[in-house]
């Protein structure tokens, strides 16, 4: 299994690679200029324009301004600066835990919520439950994330105050649960469907009738043949959600401003940064590249005929 | 017999509900007993009713399947009325199941000790270390070597025998005094399934244990059981004890059973001499249609005596070795050479891993072998370098697959499943193609009608028909038969060997005949090649190998055809 392991972490290099060359090459294809972005659209004199110019390498090649950044990543360099001026690792550093914390919470939410209820819903195939669940789950996949945000926002957070609207800078694990939860609805009502089909097809597998042919009573034939059968492609489906939650947060942060990587990003992008821009996809890629890993890993320890090598 | 019986099935009717409305009646008025320690055989196709009346003994009808009517009375007690607690408390302990499906019976994700462990525990035998102890001897019981260490094991490293084995020894783990079998074998091949009834018949008669034998194979249940139960659509149309009902049936359905079932038609020297009527006619008319080719300049070959000739077949599969950087080399096929006679049928027997159906591919021109050649009437199949060549050799020979299921693409209708060869041939106008069709059908004995239908309204003999009617399509020469009939039941079984006959005879066709199973050898091979671990074990004649067998695996594979040590009238 190590061998794959190690196999998997030497793909990574390329992924990053190719990734940060087309962001690279991508940001560079945007229209307007970065040193006018810089300075707040104030005209600026031809000689300081060229100073800031040659010190971001902006007179370079694409692809030679590319090999900068990426010798700067490559050796951690303190010294390496977003457009404004301010070193790109502390802020990430600086964004990553509320990001990461508000990723882990709709996680959190998004498997324990979809996996009850789609296991409700699949034991109970075509009951009242059910079809509820259903209705209800395609009500919120059909109602965009920032329509349910402001509207959640604005009963628990403006109306009732249950919740703060806004996370502020100094934030608290209660703040991000609104924020989390946003996040997450979307993939709660994919995992409670998931589960639903995936508990509802081991209902009725050759292997559970054996079961119950072996005097076993209905709980335990639940317990120990239809959950852990199910939910071994629920579980692949959640760690692959990580990738998609973090990117989803680029919204989620905006409305509820979270000073976070999602508006790290944006800010980013829409300023023209591209050291920035690129240096906060790039953590995205790896993270992305490293659930999947996980996922891969856990899907052996759950299905003992998947073997790596 | 004073005793009373264990098991007394009275009047029963079971049903499902396929609509608000309708109810479809799967069993209807059925009736039989089990004496303690008897065996008897419930023998059927498939939807004939047996596994649902075994269902409905242990009160495990999928779906909306129900009891409407009778009495199931175990011990002398109703239990199709029973509570569910008073059903929960006979499953395991007093009433096991060995399933049909050995691959898809056991959870995948648990190691298989503790998937009986949890049969001992469930119904109190033993729990904890007493447990663990009672599976390793119940394992060494049902016939599994080296037990200690395959109830750490995984399913998934077992083999299909190796698991029903499990199954056994968990359908007897609570010692139950009826064990339901239901079709505990077919899915295995012949050698392996003559191990594991005669292992099941020998601890069931030790132990005592009243067996219910569910089969479609009629010589297979006269051999295992003293008392027999045919049913046909919903209903025990016979039953009696199985020498009675062999020599002398009374049911039509049960009639067509004992003279159409192949496991006791290989033994009928009438089924011999049918074969050598279809092989003289069949070799005539190859005889011309070689002398056609032979002549013609556009056909494909030379017109020779021996249509296929195999030579040095080898097969190399690289797997993975112990370390993930080894690499290690797998002979499938192992030098394997036959011939092939035009107008008549090689048969490739051997059991499942002996490479014969890595051989059918390479015949095919499906696989690249790693070494030795294929010839097609003359020319190496390997060697032909342009696509049009190529489509020549493809239209020259076609293949029939095990599973009609699955070899029939389940969106296109059965039109355009027959008539897709013709149109990658560019044969004909559109009208012609349509008569094209229309006289296979006619041919495999299927009427227009179906045409417009789609596979999955078919049954599985029609499919097959189907098939067998795409392959001959494009008037091929060669038919390379995959398992063409292991899956089908015994009488679709019979139908289609006659099929094939009367085409072959009709067609001066040459079959490979690939098949697991001696049984249908007799009524359709003239040559027959034995496969084990990818060698050739034997080649002969069907005559010499049935009845004059040179080597030990051959012998074993005759003598697993079931039924085969029983008396029958002509």
């Amino acid at each position: 299994m190590w061998w794959y392991v190690a196999k998997r972490l030497l793909q990574a290099i390329p992924v990053f690679l190719g990734a940060t060359l087309i962001i690279f090459f991508l940001t560079k294809l945007r229209p307007g200029d970065p040193i006018l972005g810089l300075t707040g659209n104030k005209p600026v004199s031809p000689e300081v324009r060229q100073a800031l110019r040659d010190q971001f390498h902006l007179n370079d090649f694409v692809g030679l301004q590319w090999l900068y950044f990426l010798k700067d990543v490559v050796t951690f360099n303190p010294n390496f600066v977003g457009l404004d001026g301010q070193p790109v690792f502390e802020k990430i550093g600086n964004a990553l835990p509320v990001t990461g914390t508000l990723a882990l919470l709709a996680l959190a939410m998004d498997a324990v919520i979809g996996i009850v209820v789609g296991t409700i819903a699949g034991l109970r195939r075509n009951g009242w439950f059910d079809s509820v669940t259903l209705v209800i789950s395609l009500i919120l996949l059909s109602i965009p994330i920032f329509v349910v945000g402001f509207v959640l926002q604005f009963l628990f957070g403006v109306k009732w105050g249950v919740f703060a609207a806004t996370v502020p800078v100094d934030w608290k694990i209660t703040d991000l649960l609104l924020p989390a939860f946003v996040l997450a609805i979307a993939n709660i009502a994919t995992t409670t469907r998931l589960t639903r089909t995936s508990v509802a097809n081991n209902m009725t597998a050759d292997h559970v009738r054996t079961a119950r042919a072996k005097g076993l009573a209905g709980p335990v034939v639940i317990r120990n043949h239809v959950l852990r059968n199910s939910l071994v492609p629920v579980v692949t489906y959640i760690g692959i959600n990580l990738g998609s939650l973090m990117a989803g947060a680029i919204i989620t942060e905006g409305i509820f401003n979270v000073q976070g990587i999602g508006n790290l990003a944006f800010g980013a992008v829409s300023r023209g940064d591209t050291p920035l821009t690129v240096a906060v996809v790039s953590v995205m890629v790896m993270l992305y590249v490293f659930m999947s890993l996980i996922v891969d890993l856990l899907y052996a320890v759950l299905d003992p005929r998947i073997r790596y090598a | 017999m004073t005793e009373a019986p264990l098991l007394e099935i009275k009047d029963l009717r079971v049903g499902f509900r396929t609509d608000k409305k309708k109810i479809l009646t799967a069993v209807d008025g059925a009736n039989l007993s089990i004496y303690p320690g008897q065996t008897i055989a419930i023998v059927g196709e498939s939807g004939s009713g047996k596994s649902t009346l075994a269902h409905a003994v242990i009160d495990l009808l999928p779906g909306s399947g129900h009891v409407m009517g009778g009495e199931i009375l175990f011990e002398g007690h109703d239990i199709s009325h029973a509570d569910r607690k008073a059903v929960l408390a006979l499953r395991g302990s007093s009433i096991g199941l060995v399933p049909q499906d050995p691959m898809s019976n056991l959870n995948p994700l648990w190691k298989v000790g503790r998937q009986i462990k949890e049969a001992l525990v469930a119904n109190n035998v033993a729990t904890g270390d007493a447990a663990d102890k009672r599976v390793v001897e119940l394992l060494e019981e049902a016939g599994l070597p080296d037990a200690e260490r395959r109830a750490r094991q995984y399913p998934h490293e077992f083999s299909g025998g190796m698991r029903q084995r499990a199954l056994i020894a968990m359908g007897l783990a609570a010692r139950p005094k009826l064990l339901i079998a239901d079709e505990p074998t077919s899915a295995l091949d012949v050698t392996v399934q003559k191990q594991i009834l005669d292992h099941l018949d020998q601890l069931t008669d030790t132990l005592g244990v009243a067996v219910m034998l569910i089969t479609h194979d009629l010589g297979l249940a006269a051999e295992r059981a003293d008392h027999l139960v045919v049913m046909y659509r919903g209903r025990v149309v016979e039953s009696g004890p199985a020498q009675e009902i062999l020599q002398d049936p009374e049911h039509p359905y049960t009639k067509r059973l004992v003279s159409k079932a192949p496991s006791l038609a290989s033994q009928r020297l009438s089924s011999v001499r049918a074969r050598e009527e279809v092989r003289e006619q069949a070799v005539q008319t190859a005889a011309e249609i070689a002398e056609e080719v032979a002549q013609s300049e556009s056909e494909f070959g030379e017109g020779r005596d021996d249509i296929i000739v195999v030579e040095n077949l080898t097969k190399f599969f690289t797997l993975r070795g112990a370390k993930p950087w080894q690499k290690v080399d797998f002979a499938a096929v192992d030098d394997v050479s036959f011939s092939l006679r035009r107008g008549t049928t090689t048969a490739i027997v051997g059991e499942s891993g002996s490479g014969k159906s890595t051989v059918a591919r390479m015949v095919l021109d499906l696989l690249p072998p790693s070494s030795g050649r294929v010839l097609f009437d003359g020319r190496d199949v390997s060697e032909l370098r342009s696509k049009a060549e190529r489509l020549k050799l493809r239209r020259q020979m076609q293949p029939v697959f095990q599973n009609p299921y699955a070899s029939l693409d389940p969106l296109y209708s059965i039109y355009q499943s027959i008539e897709e060869p013709l149109r990658t041939h560019d044969v004909g106008t559109k009208k012609e193609r349509e008569t094209r069709v229309r006289d296979l059908l006619d041919k495999v004995s299927l009427p227009t009608t179906v045409m417009s239908r789609y596979p999955g309204e078919l049954s599985g003999g029609q499919r097959q028909r189907v098939a067998i009617a795409r392959a001959l399509a494009l008037e091929p020469e060669v038919v390379i038969c995959d398992e063409a009939v292991s899956a089908l039941d015994v009488l679709v079984q019979a139908q289609i060997l006659e099929l094939l006959n009367d085409l072959q005879a009709e067609l001066g066709l040459s079959y490979l005949f690939i098949t697991h199973d001696l049984a249908v050898v007799r009524q359709i091979a003239d040559n027959v090649v034995v496969m084990q671990d990818g060698k050739v074990v034997e080649s002969a004649t069907v005559a010499e190998v049935f009845d004059n067998p040179q080597k030990d695996y051959t012998r074993k594979l005759l003598d697993a055809i079931p039924g085969a040590s029983i008396e029958l009238g002509a």
